[in-house]
C-alpha cells in the first residue's frame, strides 16, 4: 500500500469504536483473540473479524507465539493518522483563534452602537 | 484530541468514517455573532486565512447562493475555494458543496450547526468528503518526517484517548 492507501485503511479501521477500543487494550501490552473478547459482549469469531481489519490496517501484527498468537499494536500507521488529524487541528486551531478575535471585535462594536 | 486557546475553549476534531471529520470548536460570543462572522463575506475575510492572505471573498449564505474564497499562498500561488449554499437555516445552521479549483472534481459537502448556550455557541462543522483522493491529497501536506516523529512518543496519549 501507498502512503494514501495506508491512511484510508487506518481511518476506516479507527471509524470503529469496538476496534478503537481493542487498540486501546493493546497499548497497555500484547493479548490473545479470547483474552480481547472478554470484555466485550462479542463472540470470538466477530472479534476476530475486526481483529483481521486491524490486521490489514496493519494496525496490529500477531506475535511470535504459535499457539497462542498474541496481537501486538504497530504504531506506524497509527501515526500518520494522528499526524493528519493533528496537522488539520493547528490549522482549524490558528483559524479559530482569528475567529475569536473577530467576535471580540464584533462584541465591542455592537455595545457601542447601543451606547449611541 | 484536543487543545487549549487563550480563551479556554478546544478544537476537537474526529473521523466517524473514513470520508468525514467533525471539527468542534465554541466561542464566547451569541450565536448570531458567530453565524455572522462564518457567512458574511467581509467577516469571514478577517479570519479565515492568515493576516492579509485572503484576496477575494464571495458568500451569499442563501439557498443557491454561490461562495467563493480567493488565497494568496505566496510565489503567485492561489488557492480558490468555490462552493454552492444548498441549505440554510441562520443563525443555527447550514450546508453548503464545495470544491477546490484545479483539483479532482469530487465535492466536499460541509454542514454547520450551531448551538448556544448562555452567551456560548459551539460550532460543529462536518466535512463528507466526495473521495478519498481529496482527503488523501490534505493528507501529504501532513505527512512530513518531524511531524512522524513528533507523533509516535504521542501514541500512548492517543490511544488513552480512545
Amino acid at each position: 500500500m501507498n502512503n494514501a492507501e495506508t491512511l484510508n485503511a487506518t481511518f476506516a479501521a479507527l471509524a470503529d469504536p469496538t476496534r478503537r477500543a481493542i487498540l486501546a487494550r493493546l497499548a497497555s501490552g500484547e493479548a490473545t483473540v479470547s483474552e480481547l473478547a472478554e470484555p466485550f459482549d462479542m463472540s470470538q469469531p466477530a472479534i476476530s473479524k475486526h481483529l483481521k481489519v486491524l490486521e490489514r490496517a496493519g494496525l496490529i501484527v500477531s506475535g511470535q507465539d504459535a499457539q497462542r498468537r498474541p496481537r501486538k499494536l504497530e504504531a506506524k500507521p497509527l501515526a500518520g493518522a494522528i499526524t493528519w488529524i493533528e496537522n488539520y487541528r493547528q490549522h482549524w486551531e490558528a483559524a479559530f483563534q482569528r475567529l475569536d478575535g473577530v467576535l471580540e471585535e464584533l462584541k465591542t462594536e455592537n455595545k457601542k452602537r447601543k451606547r449611541q | 484530541m484536543t487543545t487549549t486557546s487563550e480563551q479556554g475553549n478546544t478544537v476537537t476534531i474526529t473521523t466517524p468514517t473514513d470520508r468525514e471529520v467533525v471539527v468542534t470548536r465554541t466561542f464566547n460570543a451569541p450565536i448570531a455573532l458567530v453565524f455572522d462572522a462564518v457567512t458574511k463575506a467581509d467577516l469571514i475575510k478577517r479570519w479565515y486565512g492568515t493576516p492579509g492572505s485572503m484576496e477575494s471573498c464571495e458568500s451569499d449564505p442563501r439557498p443557491g447562493g454561490a461562495l467563493r474564497f480567493v488565497t494568496n499562498l505566496g510565489g503567485g500561488k492561489q488557492m480558490v475555494l468555490n462552493g454552492v449554499y444548498k441549505e440554510v437555516d441562520a443563525p443555527r445552521r447550514f450546508l453548503r458543496s464545495q470544491r477546490w479549483e484545479g483539483g479532482d472534481d469530487s465535492e466536499t459537502l460541509m454542514e454547520v450547526t450551531l448551538v448556544e448556550d448562555q452567551d456560548r455557541t459551539t460550532l460543529t462543522q462536518r466535512f463528507v468528503f466526495g473521495s478519498q483522493e481529496l482527503r488523501d491529497t490534505m493528507l501529504k501536506f501532513g505527512l512530513t518526517q518531524s511531524g512522524m516523529d513528533a507523533f509516535y512518543a504521542r501514541l500512548d496519549a492517543l490511544l488513552v484517548g480512545l
